[in-house]
């Protein structure tokens, strides 16, 4: 019951924010907040760049998506098994192969640190453009 | 969601273990009522969708127990494929079906049987052998079935059990059973593998854009090690921490963005 709960507000809060989203290209828009740690730092954290890349893919752009967070674009597949096994206990095989929260934490740190360094390869990694 | 308060459904193969589950059905009877105990699945009529039967079944039931026997693995059927391995076959579509549910799960192991190794077990059927199991052998068949008793109350709702007191008639019994007993086989209480709340430590780091995220992460590595090495209580209260700080993440970035609408909306106005 209580995941009844947690399911109706889950996806009313995700469809809420896809909707706004949608209709709201992020960028210079002063209605979405600024990542603080961008703000004070002037460096990228994880996840700068992921409200851009959501607006991106849900206008078809996989490319522009990519380019502004590539980690969130890769971790789709992971989210949408992840999100799921939690609310159905369906796909239990898939999300236990993917369910290694060592691995996660590696992948994103390293990520915000790349993802900074002024440098070609690295570069492309950034969430400006 | 109204359901019976304790129900214990024993799942077996009728060719490996009707005796075995027909002896652990009448001895349970001794510390659970008789209609908190199911043997049988009576509810599947003719016509019925056995699967969507066995999944209406399990819903009233809070503790399956699956009574493995000597040939409880390798059974094969007139083709000689083993039983198992057919993905209609009862004994796995309950199984699995539980598992798939978390429900309670108790291996229970007869005749000194080893408990079947993931690879042996079928796919939807595999996390069984991470369910604390519980053996019984027939020569301390009172003892090994209390102790069974005792983890199903730790697990049903209070109210439920009545634990008989000691039984004084045969001596033997009750001098070894306590020191014996938890030595040999002590048995915590059977526990689902908390979930590490994963997908929410990822969301909230990649899209609420908070440290925060960070720290759920961290927790939820923490579970499956902690669970591992048997520390259960503290793996279920590492689970809730990754979740509660993915909560904390997402809370505090819709506060920021509010905070912020604000801020924009007093400073517009005041340029103005």
């Amino acid at each position: 019951m209580l995941k009844k709960t947690t399911a109706i507000l889950f996806f009313t809060a995700a469809l809420v924010a896809a909707v706004v989203i949608y209709h709201h290209p992020p960028g210079n828009n002063p209605f979405y907040p600024p990542c603080f740690f961008k703000k004070w730092t002037g460096f990228d954290c994880a996840g700068c760049g992921s409200t851009r890349a959501c607006y991106q893919l849900m206008h078809g752009n996989i490319a522009q998506a990519a380019d502004h967070n590539i980690m969130l674009l890769l971790f789709i597949p992971v989210i949408v098994i992840g999100i799921v096994n939690v609310f159905t206990a369906r796909m239990q095989v898939a999300w236990q192969h993917l369910n290694k929260p060592m691995i996660v934490l590696w992948l994103i740190l390293l990520f915000w640190l790349l993802r900074n360094i002024p440098v070609f390869p690295f570069i492309w990694m950034h969430s400006d453009k | 969601m109204a359901s019976l308060p304790g129900t214990i459904f024993i799942n077996y193969r009728k060719d490996d273990s009707s005796w075995n589950a027909l002896a652990l059905y009448n001895e349970l009877q001794k510390y659970f009522s008789k209609e908190q105990i199911f043997k049988d699945f009576n509810t599947i009529l003719p016509g019925d969708d056995f699967v969507v039967s066995i999944d209406n079944a399990l819903r009233k039931c809070d503790v399956l127990i699956v009574v493995i026997g000597k040939s409880w693995l390798e059974m094969k059927d007139v083709t000689g494929k083993r039983r198992l391995d057919d993905p209609d076959d009862f004994v796995r579509l309950e199984i699995s079906t539980a598992l798939a549910r978390n429900i309670q799960v108790i291996p229970v192991l007869f005749d000194d049987v080893p408990m079947p190794r993931p690879e042996e077990l079928p796919d939807n059927m595999r996390t069984l052998y991470r369910r604390q199991f519980v053996e019984i052998d027939s020569k301390r068949f009172d003892d090994d079935v209390r102790n069974l008793a005792e983890a199903i109350k730790k697990v049903l709702p209070d109210g439920t059990i009545r634990i008989p007191p000691e039984q004084s008639h045969s001596s033997n019994y009750s001098q070894t059973s306590t020191h014996q007993k938890s030595g040999s086989s002590s048995i915590p209480p059977p526990m689902a593998k908390p979930d590490n709340n994963l997908v929410w430590a990822i969301l909230s780091t990649l899209l609420c854009c908070l440290p925060l995220g960070i720290v759920s992460i961290i927790s939820a590595t923490k579970v499956d090690n902690l669970w591992s090495s048997g520390q259960h209580n503290e793996a279920v209260k590492e689970a809730k921490k990754a979740k509660d700080w993915a909560i904390y993440s997402a809370i505090g970035s819709v506060v920021f963005w509010v905070i912020y609408l604000m801020v924009i909306a007093g400073s517009g106005e005041f340029v103005y």
